[in-house]
């Protein structure tokens, strides 16, 4: 964590003071704290686990909803086409019920074949950094940075943890669970926290976000922003480039991981965002 | 009778002091006003408009629409001529028509007040009259016309064109003909045309016989009334005609060759009865018939030219025509300027002012043949007639090195006799860096005194310096093949007259250093920014009178008048506030700030905004030259202790979608419907901004700053660019 804080602080320090002398910020005002609200609504499919329709009886979790990644930053104004910032985000999500299956086991005692799983909701709670540039189209637009229209790039990087959700399943007896890999094994057993799955405790997050939007300023002193995004995961080929490629344990844990991703990528793939700063200096 | 003797006593002031502004010929400068500022001037537009508005309140329908429209576009169309430098108020020439207008109306005291004349600095013969009572009369017409009485006649038209509201019809009859209404049904384009030139040269015939009607009642001759459209029909000659001398500007061995001049001169074409179907007013013939028919038998005995002294009106003109120079040199337009200079030094040959305006305007021809910028500007010999157009012919023959010689030697022949005339000096400066480096002259190519008089001894023992003149000025050849001939025959050295320019001169170290070759003081390498930006590191400016334009193309009447003049008083504090930001010290000169007794801030503004119009018009065609106002200019940054000036204007533009139908139509492709729905409901707004900062001392453009943004005026864009352009200005390299 300390190197990250080095590195974008190096970073920006290198823009800063190789950028041209002359930005004129906002009435001389270059520094901006800010506080931004990435929302994207999310559609749920929640009565599919493995092809079997299921569970929409049980889940907590509605079919349709808003995501929220709020964030706090900073942000410094380079240039008269540019600024670069910072930003802390952090996103909770629920992942509708699913089922993770870990292998299999023989019980010597009943002499009988048992599966080993897991069936719920979870809960992930991701912190990210991310590091931007925004650039305001001087010379073709004429603005001036931090006013009109601009052109976002963002690197974000962090981790997702997770827990229990609201609904899990611990009782193969239940109707619901019966279902559960129906026809081919008739005992289970059941984890009843999601971390005792030996997965992998924290889930790395790498993306690339665009955004594109429009900036203006109040009272000389708030400005606001609107913006929507594109962003996509590059934790796979980043990954690749550095070797730590994941080897999964299960096809349970390739599913979480799968799940995973699916709805964290879900919450900012596509995102209406609104900001609210004031210029500090 | 109290009131009467405090009016007149008023009057007397007024009178007295704008009198007392005795005009300096031998100095002369652009009139100035005198006295307090007439609320027309001070009165923000908006303002005028809602009391004029008031008075139609009762009306409805249509044109009711058209007459408020009318009346918000000219009292904001006529406050920005007030506005503009080039109208003023209490000076010798206004007080002098108000005198006229005060015979005139004398026993119509209500019409007397409503009216109010001022002065129009403009070479036009023409008055012209708003729809407020406010009258311009052009200087151009005092110093044209031939009495006191023809003036008279000129402000009784004016004034029944107030008197019947014919401004304020004019526009709704002409709103009634575009769209067809009532009798103007089914007529086509041209035909709305025509009948718009029919309505107006009604309208100017009631004038006329309204105003004789007006003149009648006068003690001015009734001839007058005739004779002044023989002043309107060549009003476009200057006020004489003077054979100009082909050896005005000789010297010695410096004769100018013959082929410079035009032997026979383009004749004065002007008739009475031309055809004025596509005219605003009826042709001369017309209305001088009007007018004899109207005077009839009615006496003109015991009618006189003058009511006034007679020396009151030469006078009055002769500032007229003095300040006819001052325009011509303003307006570019260089010829007309030395002829009228030349006419009126026939009455005071060895006025200094007139000759400083000859080497003003070889200065300014030169300068604009140098840049290749003349032919677009000054009019072509051909279209010029009378005695004037010798001095066209000679401009178009001239080539950029003879006309830069000849400027450089005048100017400085001049300065030699008025060594404090700095403007002069610079003059002299950038004609020397312009002739060694523009026209690649070198010193050495001049003769000096000793080698021009060997070089007329070779002559005189061939022949005579007059019978080499002969061969080179008066020889013409019949055809264009004996032409070329005779060209080549002549040995090219005859030819080289300028040689003989500067040979008083050529060993005076002041008049050398003009032309050292590593003074090049004028490039415009120098102009440029070199990393976009401007860094004049100044901590003062004076912050000219900024314009504000708000322009919707999508409304019917586009110009939104009130709001941009809202928008433009706010501009005051915008600019305060960044310029604290910045610790810049700004002065603001504004008109909106004016009080009654401004009236040397007015005179001010009136000043600078007259330099930096000039100064635009050179830039326009790329000429960079001192203006013909540096002196003025230089003045007040001394009055002001500032040296740089800065004037600054917004822009701002909505304009009307393009392709609609084309993007309607492509919304059915879903993809990218939402974006081209997002880019219908987004207003098209562009915001201009511009800044030109003046330096006083070196008469030279500082900063020329636009930045177009494609962003609406809001405050926040209007904060952020204003801070820019301060910044620019307050930061150092």
């Amino acid at each position: 964590m300390r190197l990250k804080i080095i590195l974008v602080t190096a970073i920006l320090s290198v823009i800063t003071f190789t950028s041209k002398a002359q930005s004129p910020g906002y009435m001389g005002k270059k520094f901006i704290v800010k506080v931004e609200l990435l929302t994207t609504p999310t559609f749920y499919k929640l009565n599919d686990i493995n092809g079997y329709e299921t569970y929409e009886n049980v889940t907590s979790i509605n079919g349709f909803g808003f995501s929220f990644t709020p964030s706090v930053g900073i942000e410094y104004v380079i240039g008269k086409g540019a600024s670069a910032g910072i930003a802390l985000r952090t996103s909770s999500l629920k992942m509708p019920m699913n089922y993770y299956e870990l292998g299999s086991g023989y019980d010597e005692e009943l002499e009988e074949y048992y599966t080993l799983g897991f069936v719920g909701e979870t809960k992930l709670k991701t912190k990210m950094t991310s590091i931007y540039l925004k650039f305001y189209p001087h010379k073709k637009r004429g603005s001036i940075a931090p006013l009109g229209r601009f052109h976002q790039f963002e690197l974000i990087v962090g981790g997702t943890t997770y827990q229990n959700g609201e609904v899990i399943i611990t009782n193969q007896t239940d109707p619901n669970a019966q279902l559960v890999g129906a026809g081919d094994y008739q005992n289970y057993i059941l984890y009843d926290d999601i971390n005792e799955l030996s997965f992998e405790e924290k889930i790395p997050i790498q993306m690339l976000k665009y955004a594109y939007g429009y900036e203006t300023i109040i009272k000389d002193k708030i400005p606001i922003e609107m913006s929507m995004q594109i962003a996509f995961s590059v934790a796979e080929s980043f990954a690749e480039l550095t070797g730590n490629v994941v080897s999964y344990e299960s096809y349970g844990e390739f599913l979480f991981y799968e799940n995973l991703n699916d709805r964290f990528s879900r919450s900012l793939n596509i995102t209406f965002n609104i900001g609210l700063g004031y210029l500090v200096f | 009778m109290r009131k009467l003797l405090l009016l007149l006593l008023t009057n007397c002031c007024i009178l007295a002091a704008s009198w007392s502004q005795q005009i300096d010929f031998e100095n002369f400068t652009t009139l100035k006003s005198v006295g307090k500022i007439p609320e027309d001037f001070t009165t923000l537009a908006s303002t005028k408009f809602k009391q004029d508005a008031a008075e139609i309140a009762s009306e409805n329908g249509r044109e009711k629409a058209d007459k408020e429209i009318f009346l918000l576009e000219s009292n904001f169309l006529i406050n920005e001529m007030l506005h503009s430098g080039r109208v003023i108020f209490g000076d010798p020439v206004t007080t002098y028509l108000n005198n006229i207008k005060a015979e005139i109306l004398k026993a119509n005291p209500e019409l007397d007040d409503d009216i109010r004349i001022y002065t129009l600095l403009s070479n036009d013969v023409n008055a012209f009259t708003a729809d407020n009572g406010i009258v311009l009369v052009t200087t151009g017409l005092v110093a044209q016309a031939q009495n006191e009485a023809e003036i008279a006649f000129i402000l009784c038209h004016e004034f029944s064109h107030f008197y019947k509201k014919h401004a304020i019809d004019n526009y709704v009859e002409n709103r009634k003909i575009e769209r067809g209404i009532g009798v103007y049904s089914s007529l086509d384009n041209d035909a709305v045309d025509l009948e718009k030139f029919k309505y107006s040269k009604d309208l100017e015939t009631e004038a006329d016989v309204v105003g004789l009607s007006y003149y009648k009642k006068t003690k001015y001759s009734l001839n007058a009334a005739e004779n002044v459209f023989d002043v309107l029909l060549y009003s476009y000659l200057p006020f004489n005609e003077i054979t100009f001398p082909r050896e005005y500007f000789n010297e010695g061995p410096y004769v100018l060759p013959g082929k410079l001049f035009l032997d026979t001169l383009a004749s004065i074409t002007a008739a009475e009865d031309y055809d004025d179907e596509t005219s605003t007013h009826p042709n001369i013939k017309k209305r001088k018939t009007a007018i004899t028919d109207g005077i009839g038998n009615f006496s003109n005995d015991e009618r006189i030219d003058y009511l006034q002294d007679v020396a009151d009106f030469n006078y009055v003109q002769k500032i007229c025509r003095f300040q006819g120079c001052e325009m011509y040199l303003y307006d570019i337009e260089y010829e007309n300027a030395i002829y009228q200079a030349f006419l009126l030094q026939q009455e005071d040959s060895s006025n200094l002012y007139l000759k400083n305006v000859i080497a003003q305007s070889l200065y300014g021809m030169s300068m604009y043949k140098n840049a290749s910028a003349s032919q677009e500007w000054h009019r072509y010999y051909k279209k010029v007639e009378g005695e004037s157009q010798q001095l066209f012919y000679m401009g178009y023959k001239l080539n950029a090195k003879e006309l830069n010689i000849l400027a450089l030697k005048y100017a400085w022949e001049l300065y030699q006799t008025d060594s404090t005339n700095t403007a002069l000096y610079k003059i002299c400066v950038q004609l020397g860096d312009e002739l060694v480096n523009e026209n690649k002259i070198k010193t050495s190519e001049f003769l000096d005194a000793k080698a021009t008089a060997d070089y007329i001894n070779k002559f005189q023992e061939q022949d005579s310096m007059s019978s080499l003149r002969e061969v080179v000025t008066t020889d013409k050849p019949k055809t264009k093949y004996d032409k070329i001939k005779q060209e080549k025959a002549v040995p090219e050295e005859n030819v080289e007259y300028w040689k003989f320019a500067f040979n008083k001169y050529i060993e005076d170290k002041a008049f050398l250093a003009l032309l050292e070759e590593d003074v090049v003081i004028n490039k415009k390498t120098k102009r440029k920014k070199s990393d976009g930006e401007y860094h004049l590191g100044l901590d003062e400016v004076v912050v000219v009178d900024p314009v504000y334009y708000s322009i919707n193309e999508k409304l019917e009447n586009p110009i939104l008048y009130q709001d941009a003049e809202q928008a433009k008083i706010a501009l005051k504090d915008k600019l305060k506030s960044n310029a604290d930001e910045l610790s810049l010290k700004l002065k603001y000169l504004d008109y909106h700030d004016l009080e009654a007794n401004d009236t040397e801030l007015f005179n001010d503004l009136s000043i600078l905004n007259r330099w930096m119009n000039e100064k635009i018009s050179h830039l326009g065609e790329e000429v960079f030259m001192h203006t013909s106002t540096n002196d003025e200019f230089l003045a007040l940054s001394n009055k002001y202790n500032i040296d740089d000036f800065a004037w600054m204007g917004i822009v701002s533009f909505t304009e009307e979608e393009k392709y609609l139908v084309a993007k309607i139509a492509l919304c059915i492709y879903f993809p990218i419907a939402p974006f081209l729905i997002a880019d219908l409901v987004t207003p098209n707004r562009n915001t201009f901004f511009f800044t030109l900062v003046a330096n006083a001392e070196t008469g030279k453009l500082t900063m020329q700053y636009y930045n177009n943004t494609l962003q609406n005026d809001s405050h926040a864009v209007q904060m952020s660019n204003l801070y820019y352009i301060l910044q620019q200005i307050k930061s150092k390299k």
